[in-house]
């Protein structure tokens, strides 16, 4: 099975410093889960531009992450910002579900 | 940050401001090491880049086209990496402005849409660069080399 997140392109980045990689996770933990709140919470109608731009952000912080899958699925979420309350539902139980591998992949490196 | 605000209302409202840009703008010219300025409102992302940059380079960092502004204003930097989907505004209307105060600013879009109407509008406003997320040292390097090469009178000794 692969892993949710591929870290080479993030070590090159960082130089391999594991510190701020620490750091980094613990931002993206923080802030993945500020987007999530925000989808649960804008999924009906009026909510579609709120869903379009948090789906978008963490669309590429997954993607500078090297979480792809993930970000592969915000992308579709963003995309589709503007379908009915019960697809945005399926989406974002396939993103959590997703998000929740990712999480369990950093548990021990944050 | 209201799309309708031109450089010219800014510095004639704060015309102190229009002589600080100038003298930033001349110092650009014998400053030791290059500057670069970061726009990115996403904080993770806004911290990888900054991070890999300011080992080498003097690095600002805005996470809203407003801070950016100032940010540019204050410090007349040698390159702009500017996030296309910022919270206030767009990065495209940030490239309009920088290059309307500074029609020798050296601009790259960085974007997780590569779409067709942004590639195509990032040209019409003269940026230098486009790179789609995610980041890799490469990408920045390249930009930041084409940079350099066109100005090689910025290049410091020993840097890059």
């Amino acid at each position: 099975m692969t892993d949710p997140v591929n870290l080479d392109n993030l070590h090159e980045m960082t130089g391999g410093d594991s510190e701020l990689e620490k750091e980094l996770f613990t931002v993206y933990l923080g802030s993945a889960e500020e987007c999530l709140t925000a989808l649960h919470a804008n999924q009906g109608a009026g909510g579609e531009e709120t869903w379009r731009t948090q789906a978008h952000a963490w669309k590429g912080m997954s993607l500078n992450l090297g979480a792809e899958k993930l970000g592969g699925l915000c992308a579709t979420a963003q995309m589709n910002h503007l379908a009915p309350p019960d697809e945005k539902a399926k989406m974002l139980a396939e993103i959590e579900a997703e998000f929740a591998q990712v999480k369990d992949f950093l548990k021990d490196k944050t | 940050m209201d799309t309708k605000i031109t450089p010219q209302m800014i510095f004639e409202k704060i015309p102190a401001l229009a002589a600080h840009f100038r003298i930033a703008l001349n110092m650009r010219k014998s400053r030791e090491k290059v500057r670069v300025l970061v726009v990115e409102d996403q904080l993770f992302s806004r911290k990888i880049l900054t991070e890999l940059l300011q080992k080498d380079f003097l690095v600002d960092a805005a996470a809203s086209a407003k801070e950016a502004m100032r940010l540019y204003m204050e410090n007349a930097p040698d390159i702009a990496l500017l996030d296309i989907e910022l919270t206030d505004d767009s990065g495209h209307t940030l490239a309009r402005f920088i290059k309307a105060i500074d029609p020798d600013a050296f601009i790259v879009m960085v974007t997780g849409n590569n779409s067709v109407e942004d590639v195509a509008l990032a040209k019409s406003n003269g940026v230098n660069g486009f790179i789609v997320k995610p980041y890799n040292k490469s990408k920045i390097f390249e930009c930041i080399d084409k940079y350099l090469i066109a100005h090689p009178e910025r290049q410091p000794k020993g840097q890059v």
